[in-house]
């Protein structure tokens, strides 16, 4: 080996090795999200099957949310019942007109559907929209486990 | 829904569905130390919270009113803010407080007055919420905002 290619050789792997000491520590921030674990917390166990009928009912639940350093613990709402098919499921109370809260059979003229005070739209057990509101109500991801019914993230409506 | 965040494009065509104010009032002193102030404002937002949750598509919330000479000039305060508030064309101005004491008076001006009670253990009282649904909608439904 001659002087030259010795110094080439060494000052190259030496520039190498620097280099990686950067760049390796920006890829593994990079793919942080990735190699992560899938938590469990994503669901919040709110009541017992049995419970359930085919009447909607108004369960509050809470939830661990963190929105960058801050962190709290919002209170949400889900009419659950059970579905003609005998499958659970739970609506977001949400209007899809502007966003006020629907509460089931409260309006003598419309009996067994929800309803919203605000601006009077109104949807069927299953959450389609009768009047007034564009959509229908958004649907929890609902899980069962030992006995008990889990809401997971607010997805569109997928029974109408 | 709160002032801040209907933008200017946007009330022309919210304006027709967002029909009802809400007045907070703190009914603060000044002569509350911090952590007093704190609790104060605290309880305004517990008073808040539940309507701008049911209500958000037909509520707008305005900036507090946060202190004044004393109570007998909050309440014209109050009244005279609600006046400008339905000239500025909402059909329905709710006085929402945290202090106590200022639901006993009388908001001449406003359609009603709403804020969160004391629980007395002796006397079962409807829940602030039911309470603040029941007033609500029958408001609307009467459609008389005074």
């Amino acid at each position: 080996m001659s002087r030259r290619q010795f110094l080439s050789y060494t000052l190259g792997g030496a520039s190498a090795f620097m280099a990686a000491g950067v760049v390796i520590p920006m890829l593994r921030f990079a793919v942080d999200p990735v190699l992560q674990a899938k938590g469990e917390g994503t669901y919040v166990k709110v009541v017992e099957v049995e419970k359930i009928t085919a009447e909607p009912v108004d369960y509050r639940f809470t939830v661990n949310q963190v929105d960058g350093w801050y962190e709290s613990d919002p209170e949400l709402v889900a009419w659950i019942s059970k579905g003609a098919d005998g499958n659970i499921f739970a609506l977001s109370p949400v209007c899809k007109h502007l966003g006020c809260a629907v509460n089931w059979n409260t309006n003598a003229e419309f009996p067994n559907q929800y309803f919203c005070p605000c601006h009077g739209a109104h949807y069927t057990a299953d959450g389609q929209s009768l009047a007034v509101a564009p959509a229908p109500l958004d649907e929890y991801d609902v899980k069962i486990e030992n006995g008990f019914v889990y809401l997971g993230p607010i997805k569109p409506n997928e029974r109408v | 829904m709160k002032f801040s965040e209907i933008e200017r494009e946007a009330w022309p065509e919210l304006a027709v569905y967002l029909d009802t104010a809400l007045l907070p009032l703190s009914g603060l002193t000044g002569r509350e130390s911090p952590w007093e102030a704190t609790e104060a404002l605290e309880r305004l937002r517990d008073a808040l919270d539940p309507l701008e949750t049911m209500y958000k598509g037909r509520v707008v919330t305005y900036p507090a009113v946060h202190y004044a000479e004393n109570d007998e000039a909050l309440e014209a305060l109050a009244d005279k803010l609600c006046v400008r508030l339905r000239e500025s064309g909402f059909r329905f101005v709710l006085v929402v407080t945290g202090a106590e004491r200022l639901l006993a008076r009388t908001f001449a001006c406003a359609s009603a007055t709403l804020g969160p009670e004391a629980p007395n253990p002796d006397v079962p009282t409807e829940t602030y919420r039911s309470r603040a649904k029941r007033t609500i909608e029958a408001l609307w439904h009467n459609g008389s905002g005074r």
